[in-house]
């Protein structure tokens, strides 16, 4: 039998340890998780259009917090610019849907079923709209108000006919649906108007070059290739929503921090006399904090564990309950999380060790008169 | 020179603003093979005397030499392996590690002796088996009676074969019976090996059981001083 380590002897101090650096590590986990699965899915929808460039009104760079207005002479323009192949206005409407007796908000998305892009980037079910009466919805938004095709939603006073669910259009905060150009129009009011038009180039042209072209040809619109127009709306979602998430994360780690510090000085101070002993006995420089430090990676990495597990647990409890919620969760943020979670165990033991130096092998000997 | 020994000692600590010497004028020499009954009334400084030849408490006055070399010239490290490779300890009350077998008490000891795991386990069981206790190897000290604790504190001293032996009152709160045959298998293992024991008492009937006594009275040597047998 192997000498043990004391601190490692009490199993409810060591059941409640665990399950702190489990509840730190999964709240660590899912937020990031939710901070993956927003980055991803506020994109989603311009990700897969596969247009090569975009176009919006002036000092507009966004969709998600941007209100662009464009003419339909805008995009005659852009649709017979020489390098241009093909170009899909699209109107995006944040509006409501009556469903029972509440109503939602949508991204209602008005585009031409004809042209190549604008409209739901994949179809889970169904088709897409073909008249003015149809409508496709996100299949999360579906599943949420347990709508299926062949229903109905109000938008507007009018009644839309679900003919389709998309996949690719949860944004978690808002969900897309899609409409007939002319549909969203006659919803807002303003025929004439779209909000930005997907468009790609011709073959063989220079993307850099087309775009700067297309600039100095109508400096009153942005032009943004794909990449540059992903980015500018994954920075508007971290610059809001997403800072947040950081921060709680960034809290939930100096909790960690703190729980530990206080959970390892007390287990360093209940072992007080063991310690005083093996000082006594002549413990080498090292033993004792390495004691220390060597149950704060067994707690660290068996709590890191029950955290990962429980990610995994909440995540299906997550989506079954509140399907808009979508999360992202890889190897690397999982070995980064656990990574830190061990880091921040080990340093709290090191900060809690500091106490074993006020412990000397003197003490051993008192509990006397002398 | 003797194992330790001990030249115009004193300890002095304070007490609010008066100084207490609690050690005062302390000449002795404690030889190879002895076994040195250290005797006194509560409060008298046994534990002191013991904490000092430890290396655990530094004199105020006087110098100390164990093994031959004076304590104020070694540094921590060679105190902590003094401790750990040369000296056993058995503690009042036996302070054994409550969650650890008797088995580990030892085995932990042999360890800082610098004994690889596999060795102190051997080792750990030998020691056991020669002193009639190997049925406490396995059992956590914490479910150990006082007498069966007491026992296992000596094995876990002399596990490591120390040369010399610091023992703070290993007969209290045991009856003499029990008391008479702890301080034989000391006896006993310093006979064998040429070792050497300090055993701090209050109960002077085993004194007859010891090689030399040396009684102190207010921090002051009365009887046993340097060159002096009982």
């Amino acid at each position: 039998m192997a000498v043990k380590n004391p601190l490692l002897t009490n199993p409810g101090r060591l059941a409640l340890t665990v399950m702190v650096v489990g509840a730190c590590t999964l709240l660590m986990l899912f937020l990031w998780s939710d901070y993956q699965g927003v980055n991803e899915g506020a994109v989603d929808y311009i990700r897969r259009t596969g247009a090569d460039f975009w176009v919006l009104q002036g000092n507009c760079a966004n969709i998600i917090r941007g209100f662009s207005i464009m003419s339909m002479r805008d995009y005659g323009e852009i649709r017979s610019a020489s390098e241009v192949e093909s170009a899909s206005p699209v109107l995006l409407l944040c509006t409501a849907a009556s469903i029972g007796e509440r109503d939602y908000t949508l991204f209602l998305t008005g585009y031409r079923p004809e042209e190549p892009m604008g409209g739901p980037p994949a179809l889970a079910a169904g088709r897409a709209p073909a008249d003015d009466g149809e409508i496709v919805l996100d299949r999360v938004f579906a599943k949420k108000h347990h709508l299926g095709i062949g229903q109905t939603v109000r938008i507007q006073g009018v009644d839309l006919r679900i003919v389709g669910l998309s996949s690719g259009t949860n944004a978690m905060v808002i969900q897309y649906a899609f409409v007939t150009l002319s549909r969203a129009q006659t919803t807002v009011g303003f025929p004439g108007f779209i909000s930005f038009v997907a468009a790609r180039f011709k073959a063989g042209v220079e993307k850099g070059a087309a775009i700067e072209a297309l600039r100095s040809r109508r400096p009153d619109l942005n032009f943004f290739g794909n990449g540059e127009f992903i980015q500018n709306n994954v920075l508007e979602m971290q610059s809001g929503f997403l800072a947040f998430l950081f921060i709680i994360t960034v809290m939930g780690a100096g909790v960690l921090a703190i729980v530990l510090i206080l959970l390892f000085s007390l287990s360093i101070l209940e072992k007080r006399k063991d310690f005083v002993i093996m000082k006594a006995l002549g413990a080498p420089r090292g033993f004792i904090p390495s004691l220390v430090v060597a149950q704060a990676a067994v707690l660290g990495g068996a709590g890191a564990a029950l955290g990962i597990l429980l990610l995994f647990l909440v995540r299906a409890a997550i989506e079954a309950w509140s399907p808009e919620l979508q999360t992202g969760t890889y190897p690397l943020q999982i070995a980064v999380v656990s990574g830190a979670v061990l880091a921040v165990s080990i340093v709290s033991s090191a900060i809690a060790a500091r106490r074993l130096s006020r412990f000397y092998a003197l003490e051993a000997f008192r509990g006397r008169e002398e | 020179m003797g194992t330790v020994e001990l030249a115009g000692l004193g300890k002095m600590i304070m007490e609010g603003t008066e100084e207490r010497w609690i050690l005062k004028g302390i000449d002795a020499v404690i030889e190879k093979g002895e076994l040195a009954l250290l005797l006194g009334p509560s409060g008298s400084g046994k534990t002191s005397l013991l904490t000092v030849i430890a290396g655990l408490v530094e004199p105020s006055e006087g110098r100390v030499w164990v093994f031959g070399r004076r304590l104020s010239d070694l540094r921590d490290s060679e105190l902590q392996a003094m401790r750990a490779r040369r000296i056993g300890f058995i503690f009042q009350n036996f302070l054994l590690i409550d969650s650890f077998s008797g088995y580990q008490n030892a085995e932990i000891s042999l360890r800082f002796a610098g004994l690889v795991r596999a060795e102190a386990e051997r080792t750990a069981r030998r020691i056991f088996a020669a002193l009639g206790i190997a049925a406490l190897g396995p059992r956590q000290a914490s479910g150990m009676s006082h007498g069966e604790r007491q026992k296992v504190a000596v094995a876990r001293a002399l596990a490591a074969s120390p040369e010399l032996i610091l023992a703070d009152e290993p007969t209290a709160s045991i009856e003499s019976g029990q008391g008479a045959r702890v301080i034989e298998t000391i006896h006993a293992y310093v006979r064998e090996r040429g070792a050497t024991a300090i055993v701090a008492s209050h109960d002077a009937r085993l004194a007859a059981l010891s090689d030399r006594t040396l009684e102190l009275r207010d921090g002051r040597l009365s009887r046993g001083a340097k060159d002096q047998k009982s």
